[in-house]
């Protein structure tokens, strides 16, 4: 079936954006053109660590081995997974950390260095970190997108740094993000460009000209942390400039032939329904958001579930009591089998990002997720708190970059960098390498003292 | 003049020390308290999960507080303490863009990314961190406020041009008037050229009204309209007055969260703020408005954490009463509380501590066990034991487990949120107190808690907090009162221990509260969270002589609120500053 660009957007939004699996399969149909499809980053992030005898898989070896019952939402995806099976969050127990251990985990899991305060981190984290490398000057420099039910958004935690104490928000409400993203969007090459375009671009550019000028004079007058605070704007003005196309040096956008404007979201309900809902529209627009190019770089933090989603009173007592290292306390079968019930939830969605990504084929042909790498991180390892072996994953191959279908079961002795005797990864040395294989060049990440370079065996 | 620094600085750092020991905070274990009760998420804490997150004390956050009374700040010299630069929040932003352009246009308001909430107060700058979402929403709103405000007879209101009158001239007016309210002040000569420079060049590409479109955007995505940007004159290192529109600003922000009025921009004209008395004038008229109500209403909810009440969660299986219109109910009678508690009532913080009052609908007769009144009303709660503050619906509710209260959340909060005196993080690995058995437990809370902490280290730092949380014990998860739990009876005794002022036993909330009431260290930190709250920023060292004569006028009124109000604004912090921040 070959459908125009007009049609392709009316079934998408007749489909609508609940459907996920076999999404856009009129897509598939247009001959894929010959060329270069970008790398992508994205970092899916969710809380209270996991429930290791759910996840890890129960027999096997680094190639062979059954997916465990919490990886079953994206079984179909088992070889584009690598399961990296205890990764050392070095920063923790080499500087020790500020605040409670949920903090401490939000502010040095992705970043892998020293926190600045509470409620700050110490340096950039690596999903701006591969932003700002590969200075793609796409129309985001990169999306954060969050979730959580529709009781007031809070987005309390905030997982990316742009630098030392430059904290981003993410946006838990999918109409906000299609506003932003999509809404003054035009998939099919941009608007005509006449003398009335070319004047608007004129008077933008000097209205932003005028406030870099302001912006600057202002920052010459301050002392050191304010006019930090004045940098960071400047950055922000001038990536406004790329995303209204007035930066000259940006690219003209390519933009791949799956790439539509999808439905404005319209989740309804409340507490897991809107949950779920909100779900498929958050993976729906960063995978669509990659797809067009709009930006190469995207988070999904899944905040904290809140009762109404995960139908428990106190998920943070929960997680605790039946931490697999907590010696069993409320260990009964009943209270785990919950704590498995509240992970489920995050695979699932985790499920759903993974299918969105590779239910639209990308500008090569292949599979948008073929050409990314997801990163899904925490900040605990386990619900006890402790934070020396997280269980992350790894989906997609960076176009190959990446050799994937691999369990990597690590050294359960902590590396030598903390007068350990085992090889065990770090979290840095993970960063290193996902930056390496998305194309940015990298031999460190964060504090240079607990990362030896690229990891081992990724 | 020249800036003195404290030269106490020692001395105040030993006593902090002091305090901290006799606290015995030689802690290495406890329970996790690092959750909102009952989990609810803490979502004005930004990152600083609750009830004692954010007192990790290191990088600018809040520590215990400062024993400012032990300073002597003799010299005479005004000493403001380093103001760093402050952004406007995102309610400031949208009460401002909304005062700007009243009578002319609406907007809708705008929808900003979430903000950084150092030590639970979205004013302070600390972690304000512009970012492309941020600016792209500043852009959209700017842009359409301005096309809106222009669009046919609305130019004329914005931007008015009398018959005849050349264009530029008109511009040139318009630039001044709107840019002095934008601006909050004067502007500056070099300043009106660039916006002059942008109106002409403009012109190329439109006509006039277009051109005025585009010189409001601009001006609305100035940093000087975004930020709080003070200069002074002076020399590096010196201390300088601020102006009188700076003064002006920082009123109006304060008490109203929005720019000045009419009226305030009158009284800066004409200098009438470079004087504490001309000050107070101005925040009396000030704290007379509704908007000066909302203001301290926002401060209460950041200062207690109000919010958590919006996504409380209690075990249903056990609070059969519970439901979601019960926390609505119980946030509205908080806040009436402590709006009353300011306003109408006797206007101190003994009394918000002590008053056996609260305000109660259908919903919250049942759990005070009074009789509904028809809609919600100040009623007299004294049929038990009540204590104002402390014994509110909402603040039990929000500090307790889903399915019983817990000591841990109440004794950090009277420590960190009433008394400044956050105790230490608990260490990794710790679980958090098993919930009771649904069905069969046959403890009290306090026992199941004692029989936890005892056995270990936790005692090191649990004595101080559960000395504190089981004074509560006669106040289930959802603040009803109960003489015994699980057929054991409740002993609500309790201890102050390792307070400045306060240390000693008690038995219940209402002895408890009576000790409280009593304690200058209460008073110095509701002085203090004004202070954070007041300057956007967590006082450090430097701070202390800027604090000082705030926390003392406190003190000495006998916790006047309003009188906390005046003492901030005619304050030396507020009405001067340091001309470049101290070397670390």
């Amino acid at each position: 079936m070959q459908l125009s660009p007009a049609n392709r957007r009316a079934l998408i939004k007749t489909m609508g954006l609940g459907a996920t699996a076999g999404m856009f399969p009129s897509l598939w149909s247009r001959p894929a053109r010959a060329a270069v499809a970008p790398k992508r980053f994205v970092v899916f992030y969710s809380y209270h660590g996991t429930q290791t005898g759910s996840w890890r898989p129960k027999s096997g070896n680094e190639t062979s081995f059954e997916l465990n019952g919490l990886m079953q939402p994206y079984a179909a995806y088992k070889n584009d997974l690598i399961l990296l099976d205890g990764v050392d969050s070095a920063s923790h127990r080499k500087f020790g950390g500020i605040g409670n251990a949920h903090q401490q985990g939000h502010l040095q899991a992705l970043s892998s260095t020293k926190q600045q305060s509470d409620s700050l981190a110490g340096g950039i984290t690596i999903d701006q970190a591969i932003a700002q490398g590969m200075n793609a000057k796409t129309r985001f420099p990169s999306l954060e997108l969050g979730l959580n039910d529709n009781a007031g958004f809070p987005d309390y935690h905030f997982i990316s740094h742009t630098g030392a104490g430059q904290k981003l928000a993410s946006e838990a409400d999918p109409r906000k993000v299609w506003s932003r993203v999509f809404k003054d969007f035009m998939p099919q090459g941009g608007g005509v460009v006449d003398d009335s375009a070319l004047r608007l671009k004129a008077r933008q550019k000097g209205i932003l000209d005028y406030v870099k000028n302001e912006v600057d004079l202002q920052a010459k007058r301050m002392s050191t942390e304010d006019r930090l605070k004045l940098q960071a704007h400047m950055q922000a003005v001038r990536d406004l400039e790329v995303r209204l196309a007035l930066d000259d040096t940006a690219p003209d956008k390519p933009v791949g032939l799956s790439c539509v404007t999808p439905a404005n979201p319209n989740p309804t309900g409340s507490g897991k329904a809107w949950f779920d809902r909100a779900a498929d529209f958050q993976t729906q627009l960063i995978a669509m958001a990659l797809a067009c190019d709009l930006t190469r770089v995207a988070s999904l933090n899944v905040e904290e579930l809140s009762g109404s989603v995960c139908g428990i009173g106190d998920p943070h007592s929960l997680a605790h009591d039946t931490s697999p290292d907590n010696g069993g306390r409320r260990g009964d079968t009943g209270a785990v089998a919950q704590s498995v019930g509240y992970h489920l939830i995050y695979n699932q969605v985790f499920g759903k990002l993974l299918s969105a990504l590779a239910n639209i084929p990308d500008v090569d042909g292949k599979r948008v997720l073929d050409n990314t790498v997801v990163l899904w991180a925490g900040e605990i390892a386990l619900g006890s708190h402790a934070t020396d072996d997280y269980h992350w994953l790894l989906a997609g191959s960076a176009g190959g970059a990446l050799k994937t279908g691999r369990w990597l079961k690590f050294d359960p002795k902590p590396n030598p960098l903390f007068n350990g005797a085992g090889t065990r990864p770090t979290h840095g040395e993970l960063f290193v390498s996902i930056a390496n294989a998305v194309g940015v060049p990298m031999t460190k990440f964060g504090a240079a003292e607990i990362c030896r370079g690229p990891m081992e065996r990724l | 003049m020249k800036h003195r620094a404290p030269t106490t600085v020692l001395y105040f750092r030993m006593v902090l020390l002091g305090l901290f020991t006799a606290a015995g905070f030689g802690c290495s274990g406890n329970i996790d308290p690092s959750r909102g009760g009952s989990g609810g998420r803490n979502n004005d804490g930004a990152g600083g999960d609750h009830p004692n997150g954010g007192g990790g004390g290191s990088g600018g956050e809040p520590t215990a507080l400062n024993p400012v009374n032990e300073l002597e700040c003799k010299d005479k010299d005004p000493s403001p303490g380093w103001q760093p630069l402050l952004r406007l929040t995102n309610n400031q932003y949208a009460n401002t863009v909304a005062d700007l352009f009243a009578g002319v246009t609406t907007a809708p308001a705008p929808s900003l990314p979430s903000e950084n909430r150092t030590g639970g107060f979205d004013t302070v700058g600390l972690g304000q961190t512009a970012s492309l979402a941020l600016v792209e929403t500043y852009h959209d709103t700017a842009k359409t406020l301005a096309a809106q405000a222009t669009a046919g007879t609305g130019l004329t209101k914005i931007a008015p041009c009398a018959a005849g009158q050349a264009e530029a001239t008109c511009a040139d007016t318009f630039i001044r008037t709107f840019g002095k309210r934008v601006f909050r002040r004067p502007l500056g000569p070099d300043e009106i050229t660039r916006l002059k420079s942008l109106y002409t060049a403009a012109l190329a590409n439109t006509d006039h009204r277009g051109a005025i479109a585009d010189t409001m955007t601009a001006m609305l995505l100035s940093p000087q309209f975004l930020y709080r940007i003070e200069p002074v004159d002076g020399g590096a290192g010196t201390v300088a007055k601020l102006s009188s529109h700076h003064v002006a600003a920082r009123l109006s922000y304060l008490l109203w969260d929005t720019l000045p009025d009419a009226d305030l921009f009158a009284a800066a004209d004409r200098g009438a703020l470079d004087t504490p008395e001309g000050i107070r004038a101005e925040a009396e008229r000030l704290l007379r408005d509704p908007r000066a109500k909302t203001s301290v209403a926002r401060f209460h909810s950041q200062w207690l954490l109000m919010s958590r009440l919006d996504n409380l969660m209690k075990d249903s299986t056990v609070v059969k009463e519970w439901n979601a219109d019960t926390a609505k109910s119980m946030k509205a009678g908080l806040e009436r509380f402590m709006d009353w508690g300011f306003w109408d009532g006797e206007g101190t913080l003994s009394s918000l501590l002590t008053d056996q009052r609260a305000f109660v609908d259908a919903r919250l007769a049942p759990i005070y066990d009074v009789s509904p009144p028809a809609s919600m009303a100040l009623v007299d709660v004294g049929n038990h034991p009540r204590a104002g503050l402390l014994t509110q619906a909402g603040m039990l509710s929000m500090l307790a487990s889903p399915r019983a209260d817990s000591p841990v959340h109440r004794g950090v909060f009277v420590l960190k949120t009433l008394l400044c005196s956050p105790p230490p993080e608990a260490p990794a690995g710790v679980p958090a107190l098993e919930e009771p058995a649904v069905a069969g437990e046959a403890r009290t809370t306090r026992e199941r808690q004692v029989e936890t902490h005892n056995k270990t280290a936790c005692i090191g730092c649990h004595e101080t907090i559960d000395g504190i949380g089981f004074g509560f014990g006669n106040y289930d998860t959802l603040g009803r009162f109960q003489e015994s739990e699980n057929g054991a009876a409740i002993d609500a005794t309790g201890e102050f221990i390792g307070t400045r002022d306060i240390d000693g036993q008690f038995d219940g909330v209402v002895e408890m509260a009576t000790s409280l009431a009593r304690s200058t260290q209460a008073e110095q930190c509701l002085a203090t969270q004004w202070f954070r709250y007041g300057f956007g920023r967590v006082e450090t060292d430097s701070d202390a002589c800027a604090l000082k004569p705030i926390v003392d006028t406190f003190t000495q009124s006998k916790g006047d609120m309003k009188g906390l109000l005046f003492a901030l604004v005619t304050s030396d912090a507020f009405r001067y500053r340091l001309t470049t921040a101290p070397q670390p």
